[in-house]
């Protein structure tokens, strides 16, 4: 019986680590290229390490591409949002859970309905009000509609809920005001919501692309998502200094994942099924 | 749930009305003031330049004539066909393998995860890459196992389907680990006292693991539809459409109406047809629900 278990165990790691293998193979493929000649990219059939690995494409795409203000560009959208989100998430978040005020339930679902629109439906008008707001073209554009986030606050008011109310209470009586209790006892008490919430945002601005395709004009406006799009007409062919440019994009919000797997995947189960 | 103590209604809203005023400014940019906007833009015909000219509903006249948004729309259901069964079932498998905590399986994990964070964009090059008819591993790998070499990405009949491969590629991260999330949460006890009642491993995994998961198959199952039927990321990187109009979705002819022949009011006319037809695929998923979800 034992026996026959552990046989069945091993045929199903060998198919997990089978799909590994071909989950991870793009990357592979992603890396090597990236460090291979024009000529060898197109070797057939193709090599699985680079013969004379060089280090031309990223050469490419920092210096002739400007891949550097890329990066800075993205890393301003992902971190405002950041800030942005976590702010404004957490103090409506606190309002929900804690804050009396008339049709709060029905504010509450108000918000939550947007979950039920996809960005993609309204993006033509949103685009739109942009330009009526004269921000087309500019990075700060791009970050204003993305700022509100009805998953953000339903996050942190199911984790307010679950702090014990005494501690608040406590602070009143000792004429703390609002303000400071969320400041000073409550938003220390969610620093692990924080970073979860914190990263996911970070992820998802780094990598958004048909919004800022939309918004961003020219060329030095450009996020990496962007800019990766465009490296297709100007260096067709080149695959090589394509993926060059794709791992410059890939490996930022990797490092941050390996770093801080548990709190990505805490916040994606939370919000996943509550 | 409790309200805070000890403190008077007028300064709960006062303080209500502060810690929410960005959230009510940052919705009706985001959200409520576009959806309005485009009830009324559906009407119109608009360039983005001139007055735009009020129509009446004859852009939905129209686009019930137009076979590239028929085109559109069956592909962006055929997409959804491949990519959200496929989906559930791996997902679910990959996360009842991957339910273990030894060394090599939290090392398999984040593997399976990577495809999450990493930027669409950038895969999407990969996969063009894998795909190529003259380059790529795909094709050699094919050779090796004598089969006959394709053009993935350029044969109209397998284009739809090179794309829906990179969705399944992509898709599953996110789902394993709701999954995972979820098989946590199945009290250990439940299969003890199915292994003393005699109970074998196949008995566990369809008469406790499938009926208490059913609650997040469900959920899998709703946002992955909803998902996949607005694909765009990947047509427009990988096919722009092509060949012909062999992967044209209904996101990217929102995006090619909207924003290359700035037919705003076509556009977005499209746009709340997609968004019909989502409300139905959910609203069909809720009333079917009673009979398989299984709620505790």
């Amino acid at each position: 019986m034992s026996r026959k278990r552990s046989v069945s165990d091993i045929v199903v790691l060998i198919l997990l680590i089978f799909g590994a293998f071909i989950m991870f193979m793009p990357y592979w493929f992603m890396v090597i290229l990236s460090f291979e000649t024009p000529e060898e990219t197109a070797s057939v059939p193709p090599h699985l390490i680079p013969h004379n690995p060089t280090m031309e494409n990223y050469r490419k795409v920092f210096i002739d591409m400007n891949f550097g203000l890329y990066s800075l560009n993205t890393a301003f959208v992902a971190g405002a949002l950041v800030v942005a989100q976590v702010l404004f998430c957490s103090m409506a978040g606190y309002a929900f859970a804690r804050l009396a005020f008339p049709f709060r339930r029905i504010i509450f679902l108000i918000f939550l309905s947007v979950m039920m629109l996809p960005t993609v439906v309204i993006i033509i008008p949103r685009y739109l009000l942009l330009k009526n707001l004269h921000l087309i073209n500019t990075l700060s554009g791009v970050i204003l509609l993305e700022i509100f986030s009805a998953f953000g606050i339903f996050l942190y008011r199911q984790h307010f809920l679950s702090l014990p109310i005494e501690l608040e209470e406590a602070a009143v009586v000792d004429g703390a005001s609002v303000w400071q209790i969320f400041w000073k006892i409550v938003m220390p008490l969610s620093k692990n919501i924080t970073m979860s919430f914190g990263l996911l945002v970070f992820i998802y601005g780094w990598n958004l692309f048909l919004w800022p395709l939309i918004v961003l004009t020219s060329p030095e406006k450009r996020t990496l998502p962007i800019a990766l799009a465009m490296l297709q007409g100007r260096y067709f062919g080149d695959w090589g200094a394509m993926m060059a440019g794709a791992v410059v994009a890939a490996v930022p919000p990797i490092i941050l994942f390996i770093l801080a797997q548990k709190s990505f995947i805490r916040g994606i189960a939370f919000g996943g099924f509550k | 749930m409790r309200i805070l103590g000890g403190i008077s209604r007028k300064k709960h809203a006062m303080y209500f009305l502060l810690f929410t005023v960005a959230s009510f400014v940052f919705s009706s940019l985001a959200y409520y003031i576009p959806f309005g906007y485009g009830i009324r833009l559906s009407l119109t015909s608009y360039d983005a330049i001139s007055k735009p000219i009020f129509i009446g509903f004859d852009n939905f006249k129209e686009l019930f004539q137009d076979p590239v948004f028929w085109v559109s729309t069956k592909n962006s259901f055929i997409y959804a066909l491949y990519v959200v069964p496929t989906i559930v079932i791996l997902s679910f498998l990959i996360a009842t393998g991957l339910n273990k905590e030894t060394r090599l399986i939290m090392f398999l994990r984040v593997l399976y995860f990577l495809p999450m964070v990493t930027s669409s964009i950038a895969v999407s090059l990969v996969w063009k890459w894998i795909f190529h008819r003259d380059y790529g591993i795909l094709n050699r790998i094919m050779e090796f196992f004598h089969l006959p070499r394709q053009d993935w990405l350029g044969d109209p009949k397998l284009a739809l389907l090179s794309v829906a491969i990179v969705g399944i590629w992509g898709g599953l991260s996110y789902n394993i680990i709701l999954f995972l999330a979820g098989l946590q949460n199945i009290p250990k006890t439940y299969y003890e006292a199915a292994m003393i009642d005699g109970a074998t491993k196949k008995d566990m995994l369809f008469y406790i693991t499938v009926p208490l998961m059913s609650p997040i198959t469900f959920f899998v199952l709703v946002t992955t539809t909803i998902w996949s039927v607005q694909v765009f990321d990947t047509v427009f990187i990988m096919t722009s459409g092509g060949p012909g109009y062999a992967t044209y979705t209904l996101v990217y002819y929102i995006y090619r109406n909207g924003f290359f022949w700035f037919r705003m009011g076509y556009g977005m006319a499209i746009a709340w047809v997609l968004y019909g037809f989502l409300l139905i695929l959910t609203i069909i998923q809720f009333a079917l629900q009673r009979k398989w979800v299984y709620y505790e």
